[in-house]
């Protein structure tokens, strides 16, 4: 680890990172996991294991990086939930609160669509993470691979296709 | 050049402004130009919608960012040394309130001794050190001087932060989710010690107007939500629908010692008690005779309707407390009562005063609210398990009548020196335990306790809701990271009704029994407490029967609005145990970490205290608080009968008021037998009275005792008694007040802030400053609502 100097610490370092990226990360973690709070607490695990990492790793892809562990952690938290089925999951939290939660898959369909988001949200998931990863983050296609695993020609076509369901699915509700 | 059409990926690609030789080289076929065109409009109004969604951006909490900080900057070098950096922010939000509070400070005669207080923001790290005698000193000064407590909000809770500073050789992330609250706090006071000292402004401006201005104002958002209400109490109704779940029958008939307690009363009106309109058969009773009598004198039947009224905590349970009243020494010389180290009870109230409403009279268990403070006494000597420390003085809301204290302080016992333990929780995760402080907080809490277990102790989790099940096998305490995950992956969901829930939870405590260990069942549950064994009975008497065979067994209680009360302090009294009310972090910090170990490690059981009154001295006493503790004079030396457990380091408060033999005092007694000697006052022993305690070894079966004689002053000054001593009364005396006593005497809200404001003393974990907080808003408190 390289020295702290007075002028730039380590914390200062890391602030700047947090400062640039946690709005998109949480957001990005919110449309994994559905949940603000727990999108949050999802996103301070991912700065902190920065904290841990050596900068020399992560120098030059720093965002996929974080988009990268972003995923990996709010796929974990998922995992664990649907491990526990002994309970159903209940956002309860947010509801209680009244916190603005980001409602994933299913459960606006019966809604009317207001607005492009809502359709993005009724993708796939897979598709719906390629998506906003482009249009949300402004990822290229080398960096959503890396943050995701498809490959760069498996990113094209899921966009391909996405985008066209989109379009289609745009002009219905229209 | 070659062309692609818009079936081929790469169009989209393309559209998209995706960079590459390969679609560098590559035309959009004619006739999909029109339709290349159109997909990049498209891109670009979804691109639009998306960056509509980011003006409101999102951030992680203050206290997610202090965690981060720490665990950044304890990432180069030498952990323990290292203390935090401030960031630019926190100057920022220095800034804000140094000229908040020097406004203040300048109006104030004081200014100028407050002024020189040395509170440099640099110094401000200085606050995180237990030892640092001037910073803590710096805030006496300040908490002395009535005239800037007002201004200073939450300085109350940031001291007690101050005092609990993380240890930096703990691994930062482990603690942190669980800190968070904590952390905020911390803040707070570093931003007060900025702020109060009023220095560097320059600086903090400067900083103020950096690039971080923004974070700073979100920040100063959090921040002002956290010091003007520490903790709100936010909890919707929304969630009472899925409550209705028909458990009235419950509710009704809670039976506690041959009486059927319905306390039912809505909230904040003492009136609204309910009185029992036959004396027969208690559970009939509450079920179809009883009835309560609101404000103007209406009674009203105690009928269902009542009990699915939409209030707020219709559905908390309280167990009627019907006061303690003087007796007789002449008739009653002997009062024989079990100890009770449970504090819940303030928790409760607190939770109640904060939320604006005024407490419910059977709520307040007095002693429970006295013993919620750590008190100085002498550790003991020798052998024994715990100091008996006897202390009177004038009560401070009668002009005739003494108070006299009986403090016994069990001995401390070293970390090392614990043993081992295996505790299982038992968790409910009904779908209510989803509101906030509940379920969560459990969580955080059994996380910070994790943090304290050692290699040898064990934990396990069993949950119940729907089912139950084994949410985490017994597993030592060193696979600190599998057990995180296990509780992290609690989750609430379904109705309360647990199955095999309790009896899977002693299943588990038995594989794993720890000769001469900790081995005990702790439940986390916010009300209804449905774990198969259905009625209360057979429920009590499984308790009672495992803890006989050494497991014993705790409540811990969460939330509100459905929570049983008394039924929670009945189980853990049978099953040897303790009883806490969690309503917060701060508490769960109280519980979990500062009492946990030390309250489950039971140094000695069934402790009773029987208290030998002087006639010659004394003509009545009552015992204030201990309502549900008092036990038959014959039962102390009686072996077989159950008492209140202590635990190491752990302190116990009782508060006698006497009426001396001199007053002019009309005992309401029955008529003296004609039998009983006439007792000569000439040839009386001067002592006033004894003491006498009997406890049995955690293990013992027969009891060991200790008897303590006082010859000390009694009628002395109230002014001149001890500082512990002042302040236990002016506990006793806001009990009083907000149970509307008819004991309560002269005493008022202001006495009783004079009173506590003087006898503060060290107040190391400023418990003591929030009380006085605590006062003052019960003293605002609507009269009656």
């Amino acid at each position: 680890m390289a020295e702290v100097t007075n002028r730039e610490t380590e914390w200062d370092r890391i602030r700047r990172v947090v400062q640039e990226h946690q709005s998109a990360l949480i957001r990005y973690a919110a449309s994994i996991v559905g949940g603000r709070e727990q999108a949050k607490d999802i996103v301070q695990e991912v700065f902190l294991k920065l904290c841990k990492q050596s900068w020399r790793d992560v120098e030059g892809h720093l965002v996929s990086w974080l988009f990268r562990v972003t995923r990996n952690q709010a796929l974990d938290a998922l995992r664990k939930e649907k491990r526990m089925s002994l309970f159903e999951k209940t956002e309860t939290l947010e509801a209680v609160a009244g916190v603005g939660e980001i409602v994933a898959g299913e459960a606006r369909k019966s809604e009317a669509i207001r607005s492009l988001l809502e359709l993005v949200e009724q993708l796939p998931s897979r598709d719906r993470e390629v998506v906003t990863l482009k249009f949300q983050q402004g990822l290229s296609y080398k960096e959503i691979s890396e943050v995701t695993g498809l490959t760069v020609s498996n990113v094209g076509y899921v966009l391909h296709h996405a985008l066209k369901e989109l379009k289609q699915r745009w002009k219905a509700v229209k | 050049m070659k062309k692609i059409n818009k079936d081929d990926p790469r169009f989209t690609a393309k559209a998209l402004g995706e960079q590459s030789e390969e679609l560098n080289d590559r035309e959009i076929e004619n006739q999909d130009r029109e339709a290349f065109e159109e997909l990049e409009a498209f891109a670009k109004s979804l691109e639009s919608e998306f960056r509509a969604e980011k003006d409101l951006p999102e951030k992680l909490d203050v206290g997610q960012l202090m965690a981060l900080e720490v665990a950044a900057n304890n990432r180069g070098g030498d952990e323990k040394r290292k203390l935090i950096a401030f960031p630019a922010w926190t100057y920022g939000l220095a800034a804000c309130l140094a000229i908040g509070v020097f406004s203040i400070v300048v109006l104030d005669r004081q200014a100028t001794e407050i002024a020189t207080l040395p509170m440099a923001p640099e110094e401000a790290s200085a606050f995180r050190s237990k030892d640092d005698g001037d910073a803590i000193v710096g805030n006496d000064r300040l908490r002395r001087d009535g005239q800037t407590e007002g201004a200073l909000v939450g300085r109350g809770q940031a001291i007690k932060a101050v005092d609990e500073a993380i240890p930096f050789d703990q691994p930062a992330d482990s603690r942190i989710s669980a800190q968070r609250r904590e952390i905020q706090l911390r803040q707070a006071e570093q931003n007060l010690a900025v702020a109060t000292g009023s220095l560097s402004r320059a600086r903090a401006e400067e900083s103020w107007s950096s690039e971080t201005n923004e974070s700073a104002q979100g920040s100063l958002r959090q921040f002002a939500d956290l010091a003007v209400n520490a903790e709100p109490v936010a909890e919707s109704q929304l969630f009472r629908g899925d409550l209705v779940a028909d458990r009235s029958a419950t509710v009704s008939g809670i039976v506690s010692q041959g009486r059927a307690t319905p306390a039912i009363a809505p909230m904040g009106e003492k009136e609204n008690r309910i009185r029992l309109a036959s004396e027969t058969n208690p559970q009939k009773k509450a079920e179809a005779g009883a009835s309560w009598t609101d404000r103007s004198g209406v009674v009203h039947p105690l009928a269902t309707p009542v009990l699915h009224q939409p209030l707020p905590t219709d559905r908390e349970g309280y167990d009627r407390i019907e006061e303690n009243e003087f007796k007789g020494v002449l008739d009653n010389p002997l009062s024989t009562f079990s100890i009770d180290v449970d504090t819940a009870s303030y928790a409760n109230v607190r939770r109640m005063i904060e939320s604006g409403q005024r407490p419910v009279a059977d709520a307040v268990r007095i002693e429970e609210l006295i013993n919620y403070f750590k008190y100085d006494y002498p550790q003991p000597e020798g052998e024994t398990p715990f100091s008996v420390n006897v202390e009177a003085a004038k009560a401070p809301w009668s002009e005739v009548n003494q108070l006299v204290r009986i403090g016994l302080q069990g001995k401390e016992v070293s970390g090392e020196d614990r043993p081992d333990a295996n505790l299982v929780f038992l968790i409910d995760v009904s779908g209510s335990m989803g509101q906030p402080n509940k379920l969560s907080l459990a969580q955080e809490s059994m996380k910070l306790l994790v943090e304290q277990m050692g290699g040898n102790d064990r934990i396990a989790i069993v949950v119940y809701a729907g089912s139950s099940g084994l949410a985490l096998p017994s597993t030592t305490a060193n696979n600190k990271e599998t057990i995180r995950h296990a509780i992290d992956n609690l989750r609430s969901g379904g109705s309360t009704d647990g199955g095999a829930g309790i009896e899977l939870a002693y299943e588990v405590a038995a594989e794993r029994f720890i000769e001469g260990g900790i081995n005990r069942v702790i439940l986390c549950t916010d009300g209804d407490f449905n774990v198969g064994v259905t009625d209360d009975g057979s429920l009590t008497r499984l308790i009672e029967e495992k803890a006989k065979s050494g497991v014993f067994f705790s409540a811990i209680g969460f939330g509100r609005g459905n929570y049983q009360d008394g039924k929670m302090e009945q189980l853990s009294n049978k099953g040897n145990g303790n009883y806490a009310y969690i309503d917060s972090q701060q508490e769960a910090r109280k519980v979990f970490v500062d009492d946990m170990l030390g309250t489950l490690h039971t140094i000695a059981k069934d402790v009773k205290i029987q208290v030998d009154f002087n006639p010659a001295q004394i003509k009545a006493y009552r015992l204030i608080g201990y309502v549900n503790r008092k036990l038959a004079k014959e039962d102390f030396n009686d072996d077989t009968e159950d008492a209140g457990e202590i635990g190491a380091g752990r302190s116990v408060t009782a508060l006698y008021e006497i009426v001396p033999a001199n007053a002019d005092f009309e005992i309401p007694s029955v008529d003296a037998s004609k039998y009983v000697a006439q007792h000569d006052s000439s040839e009386a022993s001067s002592e006033w009275l004894t003491v006498k305690l009997r406890y049995k070894a955690p293990d013992g079966d027969t009891s060991q005792s200790i008897e303590e004689p006082f010859t000390g002053e009694i009628d002395r000054e109230f002014d001149v008694a001890s500082a512990d001593f002042r302040f236990a009364s002016s506990v006793a005396g806001f009990g009083m007040l907000l149970r509307d006593s008819e004991y309560k005497g002269s005493i008022s809200y202001d006495r009783i802030l004079r009173i506590a404001g003087n006898a503060r003393g060290r107040d190391s974990n400023s418990l003591r400053s929030q009380f006085i907080e605590l006062v003052r808003k019960a003293k605002d408190l609507p009269e009656g609502e």
